[in-house]
């Protein structure tokens, strides 16, 4: 322990970064939503009794639930082909995955736009070649927020699943199907729960970070899509109303903050053998 | 003779230009322990591979019990293989990796758990079932690896240098462990090591891999005794080689340097040869005897003591040196002495004579 507190110091920044930047602020939007504009828990009552905000509350877990899987379904062949090509190979896929890091997620999104909506070039494509008459709806509705959110968070599945796919031995499988195993079994059996920490980090980090997401619904979805963010965003900018925007902002924390806690109370309790 | 049990008939294994294995032939019996010894990289894991269904071969053919294995996938194959890392699944206990061979093949629960049950007391592993693999000593994941390939009652077991990771101590007490395991289930079983003493403990019959090709195939004492070729006097046991042309062959001895011995194979009159014969078969004497059949005459290099038993190192004239080995109290008796004069003899049947290659 002397060694811990002789080296505490050296968390003097983070402590203040962390004071400073989160502490305080929602401290402060925590004290606004329960005292504004009466002392009372009048805005979390306005959250859950009124039928728009639960249903954007259910929109925002459904988007990124959704999410969720669609990147745990692309990004599992994705890791595993990482694990498993030539180096050159490999190379490159890491490469593809990680453009799009490297581009605003506000250029991204309206170049989806482009290519999605209406008169863009795949509705045009589709429609030259005479595979449909009428233009399709693929953009402005749940399908492009979907493409959107997926194709920006895929890499905070793709990774966490390649490290720890890099990891399980091939003698894992092999002994599987040695024992009587097919290898559809062996995956199922085998292969695909030593995945789990992998995939659950992942997931977690993917639903998390797109329980706040807010540009890429705002651009690409419809009425219907949307999310908290936006929400409170529009709370704020159009009416004015902090009180409410803040109890929003405290229930998307404190929703993240739970979800937190179950996933590692389950993970402990698998790792205790049930 | 009855049909052997698993017949390995011209396996090959070519990588690119590599040859892994090549021209592998060996018929083994039922409830035989064959082990295939050799150096690294010799291609005893490739065919070992092969017989599992891991590795497709490029050549030959694989047969167990008369039917062709080739178009049977691993998992119909029903051979148990035990992993040189033992690949126990981290997830699962140790009950129920050894259940999971019962699972794959649709025993029920009940039933399942009391086989996972037996097959634990037979490798006295009983009360260790709710514990992870991680949560064991290296030499008890070795035993649950053995359970688990032993608890559905395969037709034959392959073992990949098993015990390559256990210390000194713990590897012979398994080497027991496994030969009467085997003894009491009658499991034939095919077993990968480099390491020679534990082969020539553990096995009814030895394979010599080399180069990707078997060099000879006898029991422990034949490969000891008999052996056939230079590679395997010198990877089994130690020898001594005292080279020459081949001389006087005649069918069943020859001889180099004037030296007599068996001849291990066939072997051209005049061509390189080796004389083999190992430290424990020279018979030594104090100072330079009468040359006469079968003698060497030199220098004592060096004594070394070995607690029950002395070797003298003796160098020839040409240099070569010579290992002799007595028991204690025939050392004593013997005297030799650092620099001093030193005859060695042996009679030709303890000698072979081996093509040098
Ligand atoms: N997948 C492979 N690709 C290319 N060469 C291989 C492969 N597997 C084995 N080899 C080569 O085949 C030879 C025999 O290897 P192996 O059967 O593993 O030897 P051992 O088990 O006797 O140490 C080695 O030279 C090795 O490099
Ligand atoms: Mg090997």
């Amino acid at each position: 322990m002397t060694a811990g507190n002789r080296t505490l110091w050296l968390l003097i920044p983070a402590v203040l970064l962390i004071g400073v930047c989160f502490l305080y602020p929602v401290s402060w939007l925590l004290q606004r939503s329960v005292s504004e504009p009466v002392w009372g828990l009048q805005n979390y009552i306005t959250i859950f009794s009124k039928s728009i905000y639960l249903g954007v509350l259910w929109n925002t877990i459904a988007i990124a639930g959704a999410t969720t899987i669609l990147c745990a379904l692309i990004g599992f062949p994705v890791a595993y082909s990482m694990v498993h090509a030539r180096p050159w190979i490999r190379k490159l896929l890491i490469f593809v995955v990680l453009i799009p890091f490297w581009t605003s997620i506000l250029v991204r999104s309206f170049a989806w736009l482009v290519i999605l909506q209406r008169g863009g070039i795949i509705n045009d494509i589709l429609v030259g070649i005479g595979m449909i008459a009428e233009p399709l709806d693929i953009v402005y509705n749940r399908f492009g927020v979907l493409l959107g959110m997926v194709q920006v968070l895929l890499p905070f599945m793709v990774f966490p699943l390649y490290s720890v796919m890099a990891r399980i031995d091939g003698s894992f499988f092999r002994a599987a199907t040695n024992l009587g195993a097919t290898p559809i079994r062996a995956f199922f059996r085998v292969y695909l729960p030593l995945c789990l920490p992998g995939l659950g980090t992942g997931a977690m980090l993917v639903f998390i970070i797109a329980l706040g997401y807010f540009i890429t619904p705002a651009l690409l979805g419809g009425r219907g899509d949307t999310m908290i963010a936006q929400l409170i965003f529009e709370r704020i900018d159009e009416f004015g109303d902090w009180p409410l925007a803040s109890a929003l902002a405290i229930v998307l924390l404190i929703g993240t903050g739970l979800l937190f806690a179950i996933i590692k109370g389950v993970s402990k309790l698998r790792r205790g053998r049930i | 003779m009855t049909e052997p049990l698993l017949k390995l008939a011209g396996l090959g294994k070519a990588y690119g230009q590599v040859d892994a294995a090549k021209d592998i032939n060996l018929d083994v019996a039922d409830g035989e322990f064959v082990t295939f010894l050799g150096p690294s990289g010799s291609g005893k894991t490739t065919t070992l591979m092969m017989v599992a269904g891991f590795t497709e071969p490029t050549a030959g053919g694989i047969s167990l019990n008369g039917q062709p294995l080739d178009p049977i996938p691993v998992w119909k194959r029903d051979i148990g293989m035990v992993f040189q890392h033992y690949a126990l699944f981290p997830h699962m206990t140790v009950a129920q990796n050894i259940a999971f061979p019962l699972e794959m093949r649709g025993v029920a629960k009940g039933d399942r758990r009391k086989r996972a049950e037996e097959a634990m007391e037979m490798v006295g592993l009983a009360g260790f079932g709710s514990r992870l693999p991680k949560e064991l000593s290296g030499g008890q994941q070795q035993r649950v690896a053995l359970a688990r390939a032993m608890v559905f009652k395969p037709r034959l077991l392959l073992m990949d240098e098993p015990l390559g990771a256990l210390d000194k101590k713990l590897r012979e007490h398994m080497q027991l462990e496994i030969m009467h395991l085997h003894k009491n289930m009658g499991t034939t079983v095919l077993y990968v090591t480099h390491d020679q003493e534990e082969a020539l403990v553990m096995s009814d019959r030895i394979a010599v891999f080399s180069n990707g090709r078997i060099e000879q195939v006898g029991s422990p004492r034949e490969l000891y005794e008999a052996p056939q070729t230079k590679f395997v006097a010198d990877f089994i046991g130690e020898t001594n080689f005292i080279a020459g042309k081949a001389q006087g062959c005649n069918g069943a001895g020859a001889s180099v340097r004037g030296l007599n011995g068996q001849l291990g194979a066939p072997l051209q009159e005049g061509a390189d040869a080796v004389l083999a014969v190992r430290p424990e078969r020279l018979k030594v004497m104090n100072g330079a005897g009468a040359a006469g059949g079968n003698t060497l005459t030199g220098t004592v290099k060096e004594l070394i003591y070995l607690g029950q038993s002395r070797k003298a190192i003796i160098a020839l004239e040409d240099g070569t040196e010579v290992a002799a080995l007595e028991q204690a109290a025939q050392a004593e008796a013997t005297a030799l002495e650092m620099g001093s004069q030193a005859t060695l003899s042996f009679r030709a049947e303890d000698a072979r004579i081996l093509a040098d290659v």
